[in-house]
């Protein structure tokens, strides 16, 4: 990834965080046993205003070099 | 991410949805450049979750970056209660010693395997034979993906199954 579009994507990073644009989504993990929940797994969804659904392939590698 | 799962680990607790366990993906740079058990004692403390609920989540090209820096907060946190995963098994380019050296819970199967079932043989033998061995091996096993599979599709999408318990 180019540094120029790095730094944009952090920049709009750190203002979904102040906007609270970055949600959680729980992901079910079901025993195949019982065929019961028996936990989930935390994902980290970015919702922008006006792009939707951010994937986070496009953001994960950002927000972790920036830490 | 991690603080935020706590507290509604706590909230699905207080409504009465006990023993479940939670997963968090965790980066090799939150070990080596922070301290990954002291943010983890924190998150536990704040939420007054038990650690028994948590399950942290690192791939397996992840945990060959973190070397071992992941050994020892792993040891660390497995010790408080954790419990610890290793997502995408069997795509990165990592050794399979660190199966034996590694304080490890749980191997997840990744979803290009998981995929293979019931169409391609080869695929089905791999998923057997990570089932066989992780059992051998006293971990438990996930299986990502599983869309396919027509009792899930209730679940919508990205589901994710458990072959065996993991509590």
């Amino acid at each position: 990834m180019n540094w120029r579009r790095s730094i944009s994507i952090e920049v709009a990073l750190k203002n979904a965080v102040r906007q609270q644009q970055l949600r959680v989504h729980y992901q079910p993990q079901v025993s195949l046993a019982s065929g019961r929940i028996k936990g989930a797994e935390a994902l980290v969804r970015w919702q922008h205003p006006t792009l939707g659904l951010v994937a986070p392939a496009y953001f994960i590698g950002v927000a972790e070099e920036s830490v | 991410m991690l603080k935020e799962t706590c507290r509604q680990i706590r909230r699905w607790r207080e409504q009465g949805y006990e023993g479940m366990v939670f997963a968090v993906n965790v980066s090799p740079k939150q070990m080596v450049y922070n301290d990954l058990t002291e943010s983890v004692r924190q998150a536990l403390a704040q939420s007054g979750i038990p650690a028994e609920c948590l399950a942290l989540e690192i791939t397996e090209s992840g945990l060959m970056a973190a070397g071992d820096k992941a050994v020892r907060q792993f040891e660390e946190l497995r010790a408080l209660g954790v419990r610890i995963a290793i997502d995408d098994f069997g795509t990165g380019y990592s050794s399979l010693a660190y199966l034996k050296n590694l304080p490890l819970d749980v191997l997840k199967i990744d979803k290009q395997f998981v995929d293979d079932i019931p169409d391609n043989e080869d695929g089905m033998q791999i998923v057997n034979t990570i089932i066989a061995m992780a059992h051998s091996l006293h971990l438990k096993v996930l299986a990502e993906g599983g869309r396919r599979k027509p009792s899930a599709t209730f679940w919508r999408c990205e589901v994710a199954i458990l072959i065996r318990g993991i509590s």
